[in-house]
Order: C-alpha cells, then structure tokens, then sequence
C-alpha cells in the first residue's frame, strides 16, 4: 500500500500542534522560580522554543496552502513496516523485562 | 610551554595508543569506503565503547576513525563511481575514469592515499599551530561572548538544513528542547521531567545522537532493499598500474594548494569537505596545462578534491577546540565525546587540560603516517571488505549501537531512548527535516541559556551589553553574515 502526502502541510500541522501542546504543559511541567532574579526565568527558553515551533509551523503552513510549495512523497508501507517494528521493539522488551 | 608538551608526548607516545590510532584508522576507512555509512556513523556507534578508555587514546581513536573516513571516502568513488562520503563526490571525475576506462585503479588509489595524507598532515600542522593561539584570544572572553558563540553556533543551523530553513529550525528547536529537561542549573526547577526519575538528570545527549544519527541512518538502510555495487578485488594488475615518484612531483604543488584551500574551508562552521574538494578540483581544473585532461582520468583531479578534503578535517575541529563550537556533525559528536572524557571544549581547554590537548593535537599529526602505512599495505583488505553484505553490516551496527546505549548508563532506558529518537528522526526526514540540528540544538542549548540568563544578570536585564562589547559586535556580524552566505549559496 502506498500512501501520498504533503510534506510542508503535514510538517507544519505537527509543529503547529506540536508547539502549542508545548505552550500549554509549560506552566503545568516547569514551576515558577523561587527567587525571581529579575532576568529571565526556567520556563523562558521552553515558552521561546514553543513560539518557534508554532511560527516555523504556521510558516510552513502558509508555503504549503498560499504558496503552494510543496512536495509530494510517497509513502511505501510495505518497506516501512521495519519502522513499525522498531516502534514496538522498545514495549516488547519492557514487557518481557 | 615546554614542559605542557613534553608532559604531551610523554601521554602520547605509548604503544597503546599507537595501537588505539590504527583501529581507529582500520575502522574509518572501512565505513569511509561503504556507500551509505559514514566517519560520524562509525564515531556514534564506537563512542561507548570508549568510555572504559583513557581521555588520549579514546579521543585518538575516535579522531582516527575521522580522518580515516575521509580517505576511505575515495575508494568507493574510484572503484565503483559512487563516493564513500560527500566529500568525495569531485574524487569521481577523475578517479573513475582513471581506475576504469584507463585500467589503473591502484595508481588512482595511491594518488589520493598520498593526496589526503598531504593535506591531513597540513591539516593538522595547522591544527597544532592555530587552536592555541586561537585559544589565549578566546580566554578573554565572558558570558555575553559565550552568549553570542553560542548564537554562532546555532547559526551553523542555516547551513545544515539542506533544502528548507524553517524545517532546520524546527529540528534545531527540538533539539535545544531536550537540553532543557532535567533539573535547571540556575534555578533548581524540575523541567519536562513528566514526573520520570530518569529525566531528573537530563537526557544523554550520546544516547540521543545514537538515535538521531545512527538507528535514524540503519532504519534508512533496512527499508532499502538494493544492494549497493561492489567493486573488483585489485589482483589483476596493469604494469602501468602504479604510481610513480614524478607523478607525485608533478601533483605536489596541486596538493599543497589543495590542502590550504581545505583548510580555510574546513576551519569555517557549517561548510563542509565536499564545498573543499570541489572548491580545489575547479582551482586545479582552472589552472590546468596543455595536455592534462580533467574529467578523463587526470591525476591532478584526483590530488586536488582528496588533499583538499582531508586538508579540511583536522581544521574543523578548530573552532570546536577553540570555542567549543561545533561547526558540523562530526564535530558535535566528538564535542559529546570531550565531554564524556571530562573535557570542556572551548577556551579554558588549554588551562584546564592543556597536556591532554597537546597529545591529541600531536597525535593528529601522528595519524598520518598511519593513514599512509595503513592505506599502502591494506588496500586490497578494504576494497575486499566492500564486498560484505550490507544487511549483515546494518545488523552488526544495530546490535552495536544497543550495546552502546546500554553502556552509556548501564541501564535499558538508555536502549529506549535512542530507539525511539531513531524512530523520531527517520520520521522527521521523511518531511525534510533534517537530523543534524537536533545534535547541535543539544548541545548548545545549555550554553545558550546559561550565558544568556548570567549576561542578563550582570547588565540588569539590558540588552545594550551584546553591543557595546567589540568581541559581541564582531561574533553578531560573522553570524549574520554566515547566515547570508548561506541563503546565498541556497
């Protein structure tokens, strides 16, 4: 089976997705400093890392959808099923373990 | 002065690491020789195992395994047309015609034996005579230095990020996201940690660079079916089949050329030998004499890329050895393996560990006479290993690199770990995204931030600080003007 995809459109739904999933687990996963050092604080460098990937996401969004550069590729699921398996390799051997 | 070298040879000259040198060397030229596999791919998976060893012979080896890539490169581009490395893409034009239509294949694998031996020892000539003057300049630097370095550093992800930007951004975020789980050095916080024990620590940035470089590459090779071509054993020899002591004379002032030219390209972040070697083979090309037909087998187009890009491996650890920037993949690799051996790459170095340092700067020099030796008595060993089954190869990485992995914390999370970011990066390139951000992002995540939060702190939270220091203003217009460059060439 062959699958065709987009793969700026597909690449910046999951950077988009991926950083405001980011953005919202920040304040949840990283607890305020205790001593405000009056400079920038441990969830700084995550916020700017989400706000990269959101802005590089809606960018490749905009190329794929306004611009419409993008590439088409092609996905052979008979040869990626070796990646399928690497996949489940780590669960089978925690179970087994 | 004096004293830091001899305590330098004294570390070197022992009959181990000579020993440790020619494994590496073995090893490089090997993986250098097989189509698809590579000297960052044979360092990642051999790293582990260098953690029972010594900092001088581990960092000999794995610099051994570098050099010896490089060359290794070159066979497979003369015998079967296809280059071993990207570095050896220009070797093809020449090298192959020699080798085939003109049926001297052993001469055209001497003249780039003695080329890459040339240009590795300028190489690392220049190596051992810039990294410590480089470094008393970069002794004076202070956090907002190392700062704007470290933005330097990420600047390399413009030149790493093959057809699109954005999507090397994307990775290089990724990558600096890992750098931030874990316990944060400044303020004590439990960042990502998702309330695992295991990331209290961080993740390993080795056992990431396992995944990201080498499963992400074996998956690659797994899903492909095709078997690579092989070339013919070197028995049937032509008596003109050999080189001579005037084509050597005829090539050296091409491949002294050559060797500077790699040199300058190798010193910059984020260039690469293949920029090198077609930079020099046009040069030589463009300065050729009546009777010297390039693209048909001349041995000057073979002197010229080969000396050019071994010329510019010892270099590019300059500016890793100097300001502890990598300025590509193997360098970030390496960069891992200083810091697993206790080292701190970068200005305080030569303080810090200045007899190890001169050891491994002298034992690059060392080196190539080993690739000389190596590449004169076992030529016809390395073509024959060409001819091993490449899924036997991909199954003896892959149990190579779990063992790996499990030796870097002797625990099986560090064998899921590198699974998986296997699996993340061979999905990521199957949409451009390009893996070697990740590895630099990791890298200099930390200094990055750790130098940005101690600039802001000293200058109150003002930004001035990056403008008005000369050292900041010069490092800002070199990155900008890298980035640039690069779009340029894009």
């Amino acid at each position: 089976m062959k699958i065709e995809y987009k793969s700026n459109l597909y690449g910046g739904l999951v950077s988009l997705i991926f950083g405001v999933l980011l953005f919202l687990i920040i304040p949840h996963q990283i607890a305020p400093d205790l001593i405000d050092m009056g400079t920038i604080t441990s969830r700084t460098m995550p916020y700017i890392i989400s706000v990269v990937f959101i802005l590089c996401g809606i960018n490749l969004l905009v190329q794929s959808i306004i611009f419409k550069k993008d590439e088409i590729k092609v996905l052979n699921m008979k040869q990626e099923g070796v990646v399928f398996l690497f996949c489940i390799m780590p669960d089978c051997i925690c179970r087994d373990s | 002065m004096n004293e830091t070298v001899m305590t330098a040879l004294e570390l070197l000259l022992r009959f181990d690491n000579l020993i440790f040198i020619n494994i590496g060397m073995f090893i490089g030229i090997i993986f250098g020789a097989i189509p698809g596999m590579n000297g960052n791919l044979a360092i990642t998976v051999l790293l582990p195992f260098t953690f029972s060893l010594q900092p001088v012979p581990a960092l000999l080896m794995l610099t051994a395994i570098f050099f010896g890539a490089n060359f290794g490169g070159s066979i497979s581009a003369i015998l079967i047309n296809t280059p071993g490395t990207n570095a050896a893409a220009a070797t093809c034009i020449d090298g192959y015609p020699l080798a085939s239509e003109r049926k001297q294949p052993r001469k055209a694998l001497d003249m780039a034996l003695v080329a890459s031996t040339t240009g590795g020892f300028i190489s690392a000539f220049c190596l051992l005579f810039f990294v410590p003057q480089l470094s008393k300049i970069a002794m004076s630097f202070g956090a907002p230095e190392y700062f704007i370095l470290s933005v330097f550093g990420l600047s390399i992800i413009a030149s790493v990020s093959g057809k699109s930007l954005t999507k090397g951004l994307i990775s290089g975020s990724l990558g600096l996201l890992l750098s931030t789980v874990g316990i944060d050095p400044v303020s004590g916080s439990l960042r990502l940690t998702f309330g695992s024990m295991f990331l209290y620590n961080g993740l390993k940035l080795m056992t990431v660079i396992l995944g990201v470089y080498a499963i992400n590459q074996l998956i690659k090779r797994m899903t492909q079916s095709v078997e690579m071509k092989t070339a013919d054993s070197l028995q049937k020899r032509n008596p003109n089949d050999k080189l001579t002591f005037s084509d050597i004379k005829m090539t050296l002032s091409t491949m002294i050329k050559s060797s500077f030219i790699g040199v300058f390209i190798g010193a910059m972040p984020g260039t690469g030998g293949a920029i090198a070697s077609y930079l020099a083979y046009n040069e030589a090309k463009r300065n050729a004499k009546k009777g010297e037909e390039f693209g048909a087998g001349e041995l000057k187009g073979i002197a010229a890329p080969e000396s050019a890009n071994n010329g510019g491996t010892a270099a590019a650890l300059i500016p890793l050895l100097t300001l502890g920037i990598p300025g590509d993949a193997v360098a970030a690799t390496l960069l891992g393996a200083f810091t697993m051996q206790g080292l701190v790459a970068g200005p305080r170095l030569f303080v810090e560990s200045g007899p190890t340092v001169y050891a491994i700067l002298i034992g690059c020099v060392i080196t190539q006479v080993f690739i000389l030796l190596q590449g004169r008595y076992l030529m016809a060993l390395f073509v024959k290993i060409t001819h091993v089954p490449q899924k036997l190869l991909t199954a003896i990485l892959m149990t190579m690199c779990t063992a790996g992995a499990f030796a870097i914390g002797n625990t099986i999370v560090n064998v899921y770990v590198m699974l998986t970011f296997g699996v993340v990066a061979y999905v990521m390139s199957k949409f451009d995204f390009p893996p070697v951000p990740i590895a630099i992002g990791m890298v200099l995540g930390p200094i990055f931030e750790t130098n940005l939060r101690n600039t802001l702190a000293l200058s109150d939270g003002s930004l001035s600080i990056f403008y008005t220091r000369p050292v900041s203003v010069f490092l800002i217009v070199i990155a900008v003007v890298l980035v640039v460059l690069v779009k340029k060439r894009q």
